[in-house]
C-alpha cells in the first residue's frame, strides 16, 4: 500500500522536503530510498500528491480549512444516523433499479459540516428520525424523500424544491448527488457553481433557475426556466464526456449522450413559493407579554411614519431608517428586513437612550430575528455615545452586540458551532475584545428566533427561544453611558455592506434591568 | 508573448484544449513536483508546460489520452528547467529524475483524494489544526507558532511530521477503503 511509508525516516525525510528543511545528505538518501524501491516512489508520490492537495486545499479555503471539531449537537447525531440507516439496509435495493453514478464520493461515518436548512415542507415522509420542520440543519448524508414537498436553503445560497419520491446526497458546499425524482433548483444570491449529480452526468448551475427530473430507470432530463445551465453526460469513470449549454427554455436528456428532451415544460419542477419572509410571530399576546415587562424602549415596527418608526415606549426616540430597508407583513405582524441587495440598509435612532447603562444596574436586550443567509452578520448593537470616533475609525465604539456568525472561525476567529447566534458585551465600550456567549445550536435558520441576553454586570448570559443557553462570567461595572441602538448593520455607512444583516428583525425591546429567566419564558411563550 | 496556435486551430480547438486540461492539470500537478520536488518553481513550470502544450496541440493525436501526452511534454519542461537551474538548487540527480519520469503514471483518483484530505483535516485536534494553519495557511509560519507557544522550532517540525504522516495514512486508508483502491 503506498500511503503506509517505507519506514519513518522516509516520511520525515519527504516532510523535511516539502517544508524546505532539508539537511546536507537528505537528498541523497531520499534518492537512495527512491533508487531502492517501487514501494518507496508510490509512496513518494503520494505523499507529495497529498501535500500539493493539502497547499491548494489551504490556498482554497483560507477562511475555514478545517471542517468544525465534533460538537454535541442531537441533529448531528441524527444525520450521522440517517446517513448510515440507507448503507445499512442496504444499497443494492436501489442500484438493481436505478443506474447509480460510479462511486466518486468517500463515505466518511463523521457527519461534516451545515450544508443546507430545510425551508417549507408539505406533506414530506423521509427516512431521517424527526419530522421535518422550517430551520433543520442538514449535514452530509442520504435523504430518501418519501412523498411531499421540500425546499432547502443551500449554504452556498442556493435554493433547491424537491418533490417525492425522491434520493439525494447533499456532498458539499459545491456538489450533490440526485438519484431519483425532481429538483428544481434557483440561485438567489449566490455566484458560486453548483453542481448536481444525476445517473450518467452532471448539471451545473449558471445563474439560473432549472429543473431536473430523474426517473426510476435513472433517465435525466433537465430544463432551464431562466439563466444558463450546463448539462453534460460522463463516462464510466464519471468524467464529463459531452456538454451543452442550456439557455432558458432549453432541455435535455442525459443518456450515454446528450438528446433533446421529449417532456414537455409543464412536467417539470418549479420551485415552490417558500415563505422566505414569514410572518412575525409576535403578536397581541406577544406584545402583552412585553409590555408587561416595561421595557425601556421598545420598537413593535408596525407604525411608519416616513422613514421612521414609531417606538410603543413613551418619550422614545423613533428609529430612523437609512439606506433601503423594509418594512414586511401584515399589521400586527410587521418586522424590518434588509439584505446586501435591494434592501440594504439599517435603523437607528438619532440619539442616545437615558437610563439604559446605569452604574449599579443591568441591562437586557430582546429580540426576533429571521437569518437567511450563511454570512456573519450584525442583528443588533448598542454604539456608545459618550465616547469620541477615534481618527482611525469611521464608527462609534460599542457596548453589546447579538450576531448570527458565519462557520467557525471564519469571519472574527472565534472557535462556536457554524452559525451560532453570539451576544457579546464590551464593557467599557471598544472596538474589539470583550465577553462573548455562543449557542451550541446553529441558526441558519430561515424561521424566526427569540433571542434576549442579559449583563448584570457580573455575568452575560443568552437565552434562545425563552430558554437560557450559555453565560460568560463578566465583572464589570456599567458608565452610564448614552447608548444608541442600531438595528440590522455593523457599521452604518452607505459604503460598508460588511456583516450587514439579510432576514428579518422584530420587537426590538431593551431594558434597564436584567430580566429574569420567567419573564424571558413567558415572553416567547407568548408568541403565535 | 501570447501562443499562436497552427493556422487550422479555431475556438473548438481552444475549448477542447481547455477541457482536457481541466481534466488533467491535477495530474500533470501532481508529476511535475514529483520531478522537481521544489515548490516555488511548480507554478511557473505549470505555466510553461501550459503554454508549450497549447503551442504542440495541432500536434496531438486524438486517438490518443492527453494525459500521458501531456506528462511527457512537462518531463522535457523539467530537463529545460534543471538545465537553468545550478547544481545546488536540484533536489535529484538526472538518473533519479528519469526513473520517476519512466513509472510515474497518472492520477486516476484525484476528486476521492481530496474529499478524503478533508475527511482526515477533520480529524485533527486543535494542535494539529493550528500547526497545520502555521505551515499551508497565508501568512503564518512554523517559526512564528513556535514562539508564540514557546516551543522549539524542530519539535514543531517534528510534529509536522507525524501530522502529514498520519493525513497520508488516512487519506490512503479512506481510499483503499471506499474505491478498492487508489492504484491507478
Amino acid at each position: 500500500m503506498k500511503s503506509d511509508a517505507p519506514d519513518g525516516l522516509f516520511a520525515t525525510l519527504l516532510s523535511r522536503l516539502v517544508s524546505g528543511q532539508l539537511a546536507d545528505g537528505d537528498a541523497d538518501r531520499i534518492a537512495d530510498y527512491l533508487r531502492g524501491s517501487k514501494a518507496a516512489r508510490d509512496y513518494y508520490r503520494f505523499y507529495l500528491a497529498v501535500h500539493a492537495d493539502l497547499t491548494e486545499h489551504f490556498r482554497e479555503n483560507a477562511a475555514a480549512p478545517f471542517p468544525p471539531l465534533p460538537v454535541p449537537a442531537r441533529r448531528v447525531r441524527m444525520f450521522a444516523l440517517a446517513a448510515l440507516i440507507p448503507l445499512a439496509l442496504g444499497i443494492g435495493m436501489w442500484s438493481a433499479s436505478i443506474r447509480l453514478p460510479v462511486p466518486q464520493v468517500v463515505m466518511v461515518p463523521e457527519p461534516g459540516p451545515m450544508l443546507a436548512v430545510t425551508g417549507f415542507a408539505d406533506d414530506v415522509r423521509w427516512n431521517l428520525p424527526e419530522p421535518p420542520a422550517p430551520g433543520m440543519s442538514l449535514s452530509r448524508g442520504v435523504v430518501e424523500l418519501k412523498q411531499g414537498t421540500l425546499v432547502l436553503h443551500l449554504t452556498g445560497g442556493q435554493t433547491l424544491t424537491l418533490r417525492g419520491p425522491a434520493r439525494f446526497e447533499l456532498l458539499n458546499d459545491k456538489e450533490m448527488r440526485l438519484d431519483l425524482g425532481d429538483l428544481s433548483q434557483r440561485v438567489v444570491r449566490s455566484h458560486k457553481t453548483y453542481m448536481i449529480h444525476v445517473p450518467g452526468g452532471v448539471v451545473a448551475d449558471l445563474g439560473t433557475e432549472f429543473s431536473v427530473k430523474v426517473a426510476a430507470d435513472g433517465t435525466t432530463d433537465v430544463h432551464v426556466f431562466e439563466g444558463k445551465a450546463v448539462a453534460s453526460s460522463t463516462d464510466s469513470s464519471n468524467r464529463t464526456r459531452y456538454e451543452r449549454i442550456l439557455n432558458a427554455g432549453e432541455s435535455v436528456r442525459i443518456s450515454e449522450t446528450l438528446h433533446d428532451s421529449p417532456l414537455a415544460v409543464g412536467e417539470f419542477l418549479r420551485p415552490h413559493p417558500d415563505a422566505v419572509k414569514a410572518p412575525s410571530p409576535a403578536g397581541k399576546s406577544y406584545a402583552e407579554s412585553v409590555g408587561n415587562s416595561s421595557p425601556l424602549a421598545w420598537w413593535r415596527f408596525e407604525h411608519e411614519k416616513g422613514n421612521q418608526i414609531t417606538a410603543e415606549t413613551v418619550g422614545t426616540p423613533p428609529l430612523v431608517l437609512s439606506g433601503s430597508p423594509h418594512v414586511l407583513g401584515t399589521p400586527g405582524h410587521r418586522f424590518i428586513y434588509t439584505d446586501t441587495g435591494d434592501f440594504a440598509g439599517f435603523a437607528a435612532t438619532e440619539s442616545g437612550l437615558d437610563g439604559l447603562d446605569q452604574p449599579g444596574g443591568g441591562i437586557s436586550v430582546e429580540c426576533l430575528l429571521h437569518p437567511e443567509s450563511e454570512q456573519h452578520m450584525t442583528a443588533l448593537l448598542l454604539e456608545d455615545l459618550t465616547l469620541p470616533v477615534p481618527p482611525d475609525q469611521d464608527f462609534l465604539p460599542q457596548r453589546i452586540q447579538i450576531e448570527r456568525a458565519g462557520r467557525s472561525g471564519e469571519a472574527i476567529g472565534h472557535v462556536h458551532p457554524p452559525y451560532a447566534i453570539r451576544g457579546m458585551a464590551r464593557i467599557p465600550s471598544s472596538y474589539s475584545g470583550g465577553a462573548s456567549t455562543y449557542t451550541a445550536d446553529s441558526y441558519l435558520a430561515r424561521r424566526w428566533v427569540h433571542v434576549v441576553q442579559t449583563h448584570d454586570g457580573k455575568m452575560l448570559r443568552l437565552y434562545i427561544d425563552g430558554k437560557w443557553v450559555n453565560e460568560t462570567p463578566d465583572i464589570q461595572e456599567f458608565q452610564g453611558s448614552l447608548l444608541r441602538p442600531v438595528i440590522a448593520v455593523l457599521r452604518p455607512t452607505q459604503d460598508q455592506m460588511r456583516r450587514q444583516w439579510i432576514g428579518g428583525i422584530d420587537e426590538v425591546a431593551l431594558y434597564d434591568r436584567v430580566l429574569s429567566p420567567q419573564e424571558i419564558q413567558t415572553h416567547f411563550q407568548a408568541l403565535d | 508573448m501570447n501562443p499562436t496556435p497552427d493556422s487550422s486551430t479555431d475556438d473548438n480547438s481552444a475549448s477542447e484544449f481547455v477541457a482536457h486540461m481541466l481534466d488533467a492539470q491535477r495530474g500533470l500537478r501532481n508529476y511535475l513536483l514529483s520531478l522537481h520536488p521544489v515548490a516555488s518553481d511548480i507554478d511557473d513550470l505549470m505555466q510553461q508546460t501550459a503554454l508549450t502544450l497549447w503551442k504542440e496541440f495541432h500536434r496531438y493525436d486524438r486517438s490518443r489520452p492527453f494525459l500521458p501526452w501531456a506528462l511527457r511534454i512537462g518531463y522535457f519542461e523539467v530537463l529545460r528547467l534543471r538545465t537553468m537551474r545550478s547544481r545546488d538548487m536540484l533536489v535529484f540527480s538526472e538518473d533519479i529524475v528519469e526513473m520517476l519520469a519512466e513509472e510515474s503514471p497518472p492520477d486516476a483518483t484525484l476528486q476521492p483524494k481530496r474529499l478524503a484530505l478533508t475527511a482526515c483535516l477533520g480529524k485533527l485536534n486543535p494542535d494539529e489544526r493550528e500547526l497545520l494553519m502555521a505551515c499551508y495557511g497565508e501568512g503564518g509560519s512554523v517559526a512564528s507558532l513556535a514562539a508564540r507557544r514557546n516551543e522549539k522550532p524542530h519539535r514543531l517540525y517534528h510534529q509536522l511530521d507525524r501530522v502529514r504522516r498520519a493525513l497520508v495514512l488516512c487519506v490512503g486508508r479512506l481510499l483503499r477503503d471506499t474505491e478498492g483502491s487508489f492504484s491507478p
